[in-house]
C-alpha cells in the first residue's frame, strides 16, 4: 500500500490505508466518509435518532472503525465490516439515550406493517417508488435497510448475512420476506409504468 | 410487474444493468434515500481524528509513544558521556572506589594485601604483590587456575573476561573477609573463655598447690613425674616448670588460726604466713592433723605426702 488511495479503491484497501497513518490515512478516511457518511445517518435517522445526534453516531463510528482498523483483515467483505461496527456504535448511541428502543427484527415481518396510503399525486413510476420506499423504511427499518445494503452497497446475501448476524438461510428466508411485504408497498405505482 | 423471485435481491445487488424496471428504481432511489454526504462533518471528524492522534503516520505515533523515554535516556547518555570525558567515571576510578570500600581497619591486617593483590592483579602487576599478598593469593586459588593460566582471550572479550574474574574475585575476597573476622571474633571469644578459665583454675589451683622451682629436695619420681605432667598440661606454667620443682601448697587459714601450733613444722616465717614442710609420713601425719583441726577442710590427700613445702597463709 505504498500508493495513495483513490475513490475508486475497494472498501479493502481503503481500511487497510488508515492503518498506515499519515496522508493516506486521511485520504481514505476521506474517500469512505463520502460512501457511507450518508447512509450511516439514514439508518440512523431511520432508527429513531434525531439528524443532529446522528452525525455526532457517524463521526463516532468513523472514529471507531479508525481505531478498529488494525484488527481488520481484508477478504474482501470491507463493506461489511463497516456496517458492522456502524451498528454497534448506534446501538451502544440508542442504548445510552434510551430515547428510541432497539427493535432490529430480522427475523420476521412485524405484525403492524401496513401500507401507508400517499396522498399526494405521483408524477411518474420513479419518484412513486420511491416516495414507497420510505414509506416501507418508516414502517420496518430493518426491511428498508437490507434493501438499501443490496441497492446502494451490492451486497449479496452473504454479505448481508454476516451483517445481520445471521445464517445465510436464515437470512435469505428474510430478505424472502422483506421482497415480498415490500411487493406489497410498490404495487400502487404498477399502474404508473407504461 | 416484474416477477420478484428469490433472486430478486441478488438482481438488485447486481452492478449491471437490468430489465426490471422496479430494480432500476429501486436502486435510484435508494441513492436518493440516504443524505449526503456533509464536508463540514467531514472536517469536523478530520479534526478529531488529528486531536486524538489516529491520523499519525506510525513514525509519528512511534516518536509520541516513546520520545519521553527515549529523552530521558538520551540525557542519561549526555550525563554519563560528559562525566567519562571529565574524568570523574573511569575504569581506573572505578577500581579506587572498590578499593575505598574494601579499605581494612587498622586493626585487620589480612584485609589489606587481599585488596591489594586484587587490584595489581588487574593491572596485571604481580610482581610488586607482598608476600602476605601471595600467601592469599594462593589460598584463594588453591582450587582454581590463578589469573595467568586462564586462556588468552581477544582484547574486547578480555575486558570484559577481566572485570566479571574481578567481581568474582571481589566477591571471594569479601566472603573470605568475612569468615576471617568471623574467626577472628571466635577466637577472640574462645581465648577470652580460656583465659577466664585459666584464670579461675590458677585461684583453685594457686589455693590447692603451687608449683615452683625450688632447690629443696628432689621429689619423689612418682610425685615429680605427675608434676611434670601437668605443668606440661597446663601451658601457663610451661615456661617454668622442671625436673627440680618442689610441691608446694598455700594453705589460707582463718584468721583466727593459730599460727604458732606449727612451730614445730616451721621453716621460714614471713610477714602473715608460714611455711612448713613435712620430711616423714608421721610427721606429714601431724602436720595433717593440726591443718585439719585449724582449717577442716583442708585437702589431706595431697598433705600427707611427704617434701610438700606448705605455706600457711593467714587471712586478714
Amino acid at each position: 500500500m505504498s500508493t495513495a488511495p483513490s475513490i475508486n479503491d475497494s472498501e479493502d484497501r481503503l481500511i487497510v490505508a488508515m492503518t498506515l497513518g499519515g496522508r493516506h490515512a486521511e485520504s481514505a478516511v476521506g474517500i469512505l466518509f463520502s460512501r457511507f457518511a450518508g447512509p450511516f445517518k439514514g439508518r440512523a435517522m431511520r432508527r429513531g435518532v434525531n439528524p443532529a445526534d446522528a452525525d455526532d453516531v457517524v463521526q463516532d463510528a468513523f472514529v471507531k472503525i479508525v481505531k478498529s482498523a488494525d484488527g481488520f483483515q481484508p477478504k474482501g467483505e470491507g463493506s461489511a465490516w463497516l456496517w458492522c461496527v456502524f451498528n454497534s456504535v448506534l446501538a451502544d448511541a440508542q442504548r445510552k439515550s434510551q430515547r428510541a428502543p432497539i427493535l432490529e427484527n430480522y427475523d420476521s415481518v412485524p405484525e403492524n406493517l401496513r401500507v401507508q396510503a400517499d396522498g399526494s399525486c405521483q408524477l411518474d413510476f420513479q419518484e412513486c417508488v420511491q416516495t414507497q420506499m420510505n414509506a416501507f423504511g418508516a414502517a420496518w427499518p430493518e426491511g428498508l435497510q437490507v434493501i438499501m445494503w443490496s441497492a446502494s452497497h451490492g451486497m449479496k446475501t452473504r454479505q448481508i448475512a454476516e451483517i445481520i448476524q445471521r445464517s445465510e438461510g436464515a437470512t435469505r428466508e428474510f430478505l424472502s420476506q422483506v421482497r415480498k411485504k415490500f411487493k406489497t408497498f410498490v404495487a400502487q405505482c404498477d399502474e404508473l409504468l407504461d | 410487474m416484474p416477477n420478484h423471485d428469490d433472486n430478486w435481491f441478488d438482481e438488485l445487488a447486481d452492478a449491471s444493468s437490468s430489465n426490471d424496471p422496479l430494480i432500476n428504481a429501486v436502486r435510484h432511489a435508494a441513492d436518493r434515500i440516504d443524505p449526503s454526504c456533509d464536508d463540514l462533518a467531514l472536517a469536523r471528524l478530520k479534526k478529531r481524528l488529528r486531536g486524538e492522534g489516529l491520523l499519525e503516520s506510525r513514525a509519528q505515533r512511534f516518536i509520541r509513544q516513546y520520545s519521553p523515554p527515549l529523552a530521558s535516556a538520551a540525557v542519561v547518555l549526555l550525563c554519563f558521556s560528559v562525566l567519562l570525558q571529565s574524568g570523574l567515571i573511569s575504569q581506573s576510578g572505578e577500581q579506587t572506589s572498590l578499593q575505598y570500600s574494601l579499605e581494612p581497619s587498622a586493626d585487620y591486617s589480612p584485609a589489606g594485601p587481599e585488596v591489594e593483590y586484587f587490584d595489581q592483579a588487574n593491572q596485571g602487576s604481580e610482581e610488586a604483590l607482598a608476600p602476605s599478598a601471595e600467601l592469599y593469593k594462593e589460598e584463594f586459588f588453591a582450587a582454581a587456575p590463578t589469573p595467568q593460566a586462564a586462556p588468552a582471550k581477544p582484547a574486547a572479550l578480555s575486558r570484559d573476561s577481566d572485570r566479571a574474574d574481578k567481581e568474582v574475585a571481589l566477591g571471594e575476597a569479601l566472603r573470605l573477609q568475612e569468615q576471617r573476622s568471623k574467626r577472628a571474633a571466635e577466637s577472640a571469644y574462645r581465648s577470652e573463655r580460656r583465659q577466664a578459665a585459666e584464670m579461675l583454675e590458677a585461684e583453685e589451683s594457686e589455693f590447692n598447690m603451687d608449683f615452683a622451682d625450688d632447690a629443696w629436695n628432689q621429689p619423689e619420681p612418682t610425685y615429680a613425674a605427675s608434676t611434670e605432667a601437668k605443668a606440661e598440661k597446663d601451658h601457663s606454667f610451661a615456661g617454668v616448670a622442671s625436673s627440680k620443682q618442689q610441691a608446694r601448697l598455700i594453705v589460707e587459714l582463718p584468721a583466727t588460726a593459730n599460727l604458732e601450733a606449727f612451730d614445730l613444722f616451721t621453716q621460714t616465717i614471713k610477714q602473715g604466713e608460714r611455711v612448713v614442710q613435712c620430711d616423714g609420713t608421721d610427721s606429714c601425719a601431724a602436720l595433717n592433723q593440726l591443718l585439719s583441726n585449724q582449717a577442716g577442710w583442708l585437702p589431706v590427700r595431697q598433705i600427707v605426702q611427704p617434701n610438700i613445702l606448705i605455706t600457711l597463709r593467714l587471712l586478714k
